[in-house]
Formats: structure tokens, sequence, C-alpha cells
């Protein structure tokens, strides 16, 4: 794909390369087919998009899937149905913690940090308690058969 | 993602989920009393849904969906959840919630159980009576949501469940909800200002406030305050864009963060190039600046730079609310990639100036073919773009900052759309302007160049793209009209040749400020060859369709589809409106004569 725009970490060379191309030695001009928008205040960068190919829609791909899957890599249907959710992506996937606002490469370690524990056992949570406690709880404990609800939150 | 019949209940759990089941009750032990949790029925990227039976005090055995949210979300976020539900939940389709567990990081939300089917999988069976009942319900439950001034954010089938069956709907996973500017969800107005410091030294402290609303007619009295401040880690600035320098005073809740992991990347990328090709200009420009740095830490990048308007020295006054989350990538829910990409490494200070160039500065790029140096040193806008890439709006996919509840109403559109065509999903596109330009394939490239001018953007498209007719694209799509493309009718060969070297054919060059509205030609032989076509197949299709009739059970198969109504297309129509000023909302829609029964 020749973006230039939001491109996936592995490209961060060629996409140097192709901006640079496209803004200087091609005389800023952007190389078609392209789209670009521009927030009328102009105070904004614009943005744009140099794509291989324009996308269409094609008549001709198989219901039920998309009519546009010719856009993107992907060949068509050759993961929609019959999967279930990918399992234990979780544990081995990386990601942002909201509540350190820190980057982890790995959920499980960074729940174990020490920063994160501290969060966890934080005041933080106590918008979630306030709403919880409004809660009415008519559950039953099931094992000890106990005829009282049992819905401390914490 | 789901699993709708109850076979695999009876099946042995697989082992993954036998473990994902005992880590839950390890890491939320009330659960153990309390439940019997007996599969795992849906994961995504912030949350895992488990299937429990309780025994209810009334003696009574029911099955729950419990959602475990990624122990990662925020409290407020997951707090502005769970209020979404007690407040708006528990009718007019909108899914209830019973109770909410927590122990220390891990939430657990209990909600009524609904069987339901995922839409990829019976969408080829569906009928054009379901297409109705299914629409009509969703608009049913964003009408209520609405009136709440809940933007729902993530409207896509997998967020509303139905059951064939028991003809049951229900609307869920407030996740990526935002409120309206006059949102009756208190925890959806959290909002937080915070102060710049002034020429860097940052310290990334920042001030929480929070706009003092009085506490409006809550359908349920919660204890909870508006507002809950938000306050860093000590020597951790905040990682938020604000929101733009538009006046509104709604949150951001949902701006991406990972639009801001790109952010930093396309700033590294654009100075890098800007440093390896300096010009006189350039620095003129940097030596002009009169804005402070920028002085939140190096992830806020150029965000955090007033607007022209505001620049002086004063306190930026941004509305935030928490480190936010990027959008629901259901495009990639199946692919390998990475949610989160790993952290770039950002320029050095050294080259830093580069991307803080006066941001007023106009140059006459606008609306051109061209980018230059003073355009693209400008900061990035920043504007809510949580959901499905394939659901967003328009508005929402040119990063306008103000969006409404009409952002829900294009979603629904795009639902309407992948019924009637029976094709899910409707539009593939990973990236946003790929995204802007598949709408545009359908909805006519110089429409949306108009309806993006009434909020404020301006479009410019290599290529003019025909506005296609709803019916005809649906019904080809269904396969209910031979595809231009089949060799079952002729058709001009030229024609032929055109519409498949499209995309390689060169157009038109645009030729500054006027070549947006140029009209290239290359538009309208799609359409007219559809036309075209249409009329030659005709004949064969009246042929095809009147032998069906004459064949009782293939007459059955039809479901509907050989008879749907303008009124639908209407309504599609509607819905897909490019401008969201005009957009129907869902009170209107729910009025539509398509549901005039109803
Ligand atoms: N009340 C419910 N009844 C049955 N299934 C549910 C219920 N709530 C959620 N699910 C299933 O779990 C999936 C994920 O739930 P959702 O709230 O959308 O979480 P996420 O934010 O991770 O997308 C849904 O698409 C649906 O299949
Ligand atoms: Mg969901
Ligand atoms: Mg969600
Ligand atoms: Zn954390
Ligand atoms: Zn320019």
């Amino acid at each position: 794909r020749i973006i230039n725009r939001q491109i996936p970490a592995a490209a961060a060379v060629k996409r140097t390369v192709c901006l640079q191309s496209m803004i200087f030695v091609a005389g800023g001009r952007i190389s078609k087919p392209f789209i670009k928008v521009e927030d009328s205040s102009r105070h904004y960068r614009p943005i744009h998009l140099t794509m291989p190919n324009m996308p269409e829609f094609n008549l001709r791909t198989v219901a039920p899937f998309s009519p546009f899957c010719g856009d993107e890599k992907d060949p068509p249907g050759n993961k929609q149905r019959g999967q279930r959710y990918r399992k234990n992506r979780d544990k081995k996937r990386g990601g942002y913690c909201e509540c350190c606002m820190i980057k982890y490469d790995n959920l499980t370690t960074h729940l174990q940090s020490e920063r994160h524990k501290a969060f966890s056992r934080s005041d933080k949570y106590s918008v979630v308690d306030r709403l919880v406690s409004t809660l009415p709880c008519n559950f039953i404990h099931i094992k000890t058969n106990v005829k009282r609800p049992k819905c401390s939150i914490s | 993602i789901i699993k709708s019949d109850r076979s695999h209940r009876k099946s042995k759990l697989s082992r993954d989920v036998e473990m994902d089941i005992e880590f839950l009750y390890k890491a939320v032990p009330q659960l153990a009393k309390v439940f019997r949790i007996v599969d795992k029925i849906g994961e995504g990227t912030f949350s895992s849904v488990y299937l429990g039976e309780a025994q209810m005090r009334d003696g009574r055995r029911e099955m729950f969906a419990l959602k475990h949210l990624i122990p990662t979300s925020h409290p407020t976020r997951i707090a502005a959840e769970l209020q979404c539900l007690t407040v708006a939940g528990g009718r007019e389709n909108v899914v209830g919630v019973t109770y909410c567990f927590r122990k220390e990081d891990h939430v657990v939300i209990v909600m009524p159980y609904m069987e339901h089917q995922a839409i990829v999988d019976i969408i080829g069976s569906l009928s054009f009576e379901e297409v109705r009942l299914y629409i009509y319900h969703l608009l049913k439950a964003l009408k209520h949501i609405h009136q709440f001034g809940i933007i729902h954010r993530d409207i896509k089938p997998n967020n509303f469940l139905y059951n064939r069956n028991s003809k049951m709907f229900a609307l869920v996973d407030f996740g990526l909800a935002q409120g309206t500017a006059d949102t009756q969800i208190e925890l959806l107005k959290v909002v937080k200002q915070r102060s710049s410091q002034k020429g860097g030294g940052s310290t990334g402290k920042q001030e929480a406030a929070h706009r003092s609303k009085a506490p409006s007619k809550l359908p349920h009295k919660t204890t909870t305050t508006a507002s809950t401040p938000l306050s860093p880690p000590p020597g951790q600035s905040v990682a938020l864009p604000p929101s733009s320098s538009s006046s509104s005073t709604t949150t951001s809740f949902s701006v991406s963060r990972k639009v801001l992991v790109k952010k930093a990347r396309s700033v590294a990328t654009t100075i890098t190039t800007a440093a390896s090709s300096r010009t006189k200009h350039t620095k003129d420009l940097a030596a002009l600046r009169k804005v402070p740095r920028p002085v939140f830490g190096e992830r806020n990048l150029n965000s955090c730079t007033p607007a022209p308007s505001t620049t002086k020295q004063a306190a930026i006054k941004t509305e935030l609310v928490m480190p936010s989350r990027p959008e629901d990538p259901a495009g990639r829910r199946y692919s390998s990639a990475t949610r989160f990409p790993p952290p770039v490494k950002i320029q050095s200070s050294s080259q830093k100036p580069q991307r803080t160039v006066q941001q007023g500065l106009t140059c006459n790029c606008y609306m051109t073919d061209r980018v230059c140096n003073i355009c693209m040193s400008r900061k990035q806008q920043v504007a809510p773009r949580a959901g499905t890439p394939g659901f967003r709006a328009p508005e929402v996919l040119t990063k306008c900052p103000n969006q409404g509840t009409a952002i829900d109403m294009w979603s629904a559109g795009v639902i309407l759309l992948s019924l009637l065509s029976g094709r899910y999903p409707f539009f593939k596109a990973s990236d946003d302007l790929i995204a802007l330009t598949q709408i545009m394939t359908i909805r006519g490239s110089r429409e949306t160049i108009q309806a993006a001018k009434s909020f404020g953007k301006a479009v410019v498209c290599s290529r003019e793209l025909p506005r296609q007719d709803l019916r005809t694209l649906c019904e080809t799509l269904r396969g209910r009209r031979p595809s231009p493309d089949d060799e079952v009718t002729p058709v001009p060969e030229a024609a032929t040749r055109h519409y498949k070297i499209q995309d390689d054919t060169p157009t038109h060059r645009p030729v500054e400020g006027t070549f947006k509205q140029h009209d290239d030609g290359a538009g309208e032989t799609l359409s007219s060859k559809l036309a075209n076509h249409q009329k030659q197949s005709q004949a064969a299709n009246r042929l095809t369709e009147q032998n069906s009739v004459t064949d009782g059970k293939v007459e059955e198969d039809e479901r509907g589809w050989d008879s749907v109504p303008d009124e639908a297309y209407d309504l599609l129509d509607k819905l897909l409106d490019l401008n969201p000023h005009t957009r129907i909302t869902a009170a209107e829609a729910l009025q539509h004569p398509l549901f005039k029964e109803l």
C-alpha cells in the first residue's frame, strides 16, 4: 500500500520516503488516485491518502461478503464465517492501560506491575462502587444455599 | 463472536475456556458464590463475555451474560458504561444491567442473557420482513438512547443482538458511548479542564475540574457526582489530545488513543521529512512562532498546541475525560496485527520547533491536489473517532469535531444497506480515508464534497465517483439483477472495459481551484452502465421471475426480496444522508412510511 498517512510501524522508512517524494520531490502534488480532506478553517493539517487503487465495489463478489473485498489485502470470505472469538488473545496482546496511561507489551505482566496494582487498589474505583451500590441484588448463594443476598462488591 | 446455538454448552468446553473461567472465578471470587459459569460466549478487545447461571431469590434459575471488562479500563469509563445501562437500559430494546461485581481492577457487568444469532451467519437467509423488523427495533433503541443524550458510537450488528425465534432485540455495549452537550448521563458529562504550563518545562501536572451542570432529570437517582477528577500518576503527563478548538463543550470521551499513536508516527514522519529537507522557508516559519512549546509529555505531540484563536499565553481550556481507547476494530478483529502498535520513538527536541510552526498560516493548497510545508506543518485536528471503520459516518471519517447522535443514524443506515444488499460487512476498510472513498463510490463524490462543506470540510477526490441508485445496487449485489460484468446479456464492450480499468485510468488532471467541481466524465460510466445493462436484462429478469412464481417453492425462497417497497430505499437514502444536519433522526425514522403498521 502506498499510504502516506497512518501507516503501520513496519513501514516507517518507506513512509518517510513516500511522504518526502510526495511533498518535496513531486512538488507537493499528491499522487493519484488520492483523496484529501482539509478543515475549512485551514488551521489544521490536511489529511490525504494516495491509494494503490481507487476503491470500487465489485458486483461480482460473492454474497454475503463485502463488495469492497478487493480494496484490502484480505481475500474475501476466508475468515468471516463460523469463527468464534479468538482465544487467549488478551494474555499475549500488548496494549494501552488507561489507568496507568502507559503502553504495555504483555497484559498479564502489566497487570502485575506495582504501578498498576497500586492503581487497582486505589480509591479511583469509588465512582464505580457508588453506582453499584444503587443496584439491588437478587442473587442467592448457590453453594451454601443461604437465603440471603450476598452481593458485596469488594 | 458469539455462539448462538446451545450445542457448544453441552459439548465439553475447550481447555482454554475452562482456564479462562477458572481465572475469572479467581479474579472475582464473589462470582463463584452466585454463578455457575458455563461458557465463554464472546471475546473482544475490551472484554470477555461469559454465560452464567444463577439462582434468584424467587427460586428461579436464570441465565446471565457476564461481561468481564479488560482491567486496563479506566474506572470512569467503566462507570459511564454502567450508567448508560442503569439509566437507559432494560427497556426499548436496550439491554439492562442486573448487577456489577468488582474486585480491584476486575469488573464484571451482569446482564440478562439474550440468546441471539450472529448476523453474518443469518444474513443470507433473512426475509425482507425480518430486515424491516430488525431496523425498526434498532431505531427504537436509538430513539430511546438518543433521548438521554447518549451517542452509542459503535452501532453495528455485533452490538445489536437479534433472536430470530423470539423476535427479541437488544442493544448492547456502551463501552464507547459519548454524551451529547445536554446528555442526561452524568458520567458522560465528565469533563476536565487542564491549564497549560507556560513555555516548556512541563511537569505534566494537570488540574482536574468539572463542569458544574445542574443535576438533570435522571430516571434513576444515583449518588454519583458529576465528575471524577482524573489526575495522572506522579510525573506522568496526560496523553490526551484536547478536543478541537471549536467551542463544543461536550467531552472527547472517545477520542481515539490509536489516533494518538498514529499521530505520533505521523508527526515523526513529518518531522523527519522536514528535517531532512529543511528549507529556509520552514526556518523562517519556525522563528516566527509565538506559540509556546508543547507542554505536556511527548505523547501529547502537536495536539496540545492551542488553536490559533486561543493561542496567546492563556490557559488552554481543554475538555477531556480520560485516556481514550481506540475504535473497536471489527474489521481487524481477526487480523493478527496488534491493536496498539508499539511505541514510536518521537523525534528529539531539537526537531520539535518544526511542528509548532505558526498554525494559522494559510497557503494555496486548499482544495487542490497539493500539500506544502505550510499546511503539513499545522497541527492535526482531533475529533472523536471511536467506533468501527466501516460504520463511521462521513463527519467522523473527516474528523469533524462536532459530532452528535446523527453518527449512530449513519451506522444504522450502513446496517440497512448491508441487510438490503445481503452483504456483511458492507464497507471494508482499515483506513478512514479509504472508508470515505468507499462511501463516495456509493453516495457520489460530488454529493460527498457538497455535504462535507456543511460540516466544515473541504474534500478533494482525484476522481469523480457517481452516486448509485440504491435499489439497483442492492438488487445487483443480492444477485437479483445480473451484474453488468456478467456475460448473461450483452453489454457494450467499451463500457465494460472502462469499468474494469477504471482504477488505473488516469483521470483529468485536477486544475487548481476548479477541478473539484470538474466533471471528469468517468463518473457517468458505472451508473449509466448499470442502467443500460438494467434495460437489457430486464426482459430476461422478468422471464426468470415469472418462472419462479409459477413454482411455489421458488416463490417461497424469494422471502420478500422480489417485492421490496420503494419506502425501504427511501429510508436507506435518508439514513445515509451525507449531511448530518439533514440526516433523519431515530424519532423521525420510526414515523417513516416503511413502518406504517408497526
Ligand atoms: N446480554 C447479552 N446476552 C447475550 N450475549 C451478549 C450480551 N451482552 C454481550 N453479549 C455478547 O458478547 C459480545 C461482546 O459484548 P460487548 O458488550 O459488545 O463487548 P465489547 O465491548 O467487547 O464488544 C456481544 O457481541 C454479544 O455477542
Ligand atoms: Mg461490542
Ligand atoms: Mg465495546
Ligand atoms: Zn495499568
Ligand atoms: Zn499548503
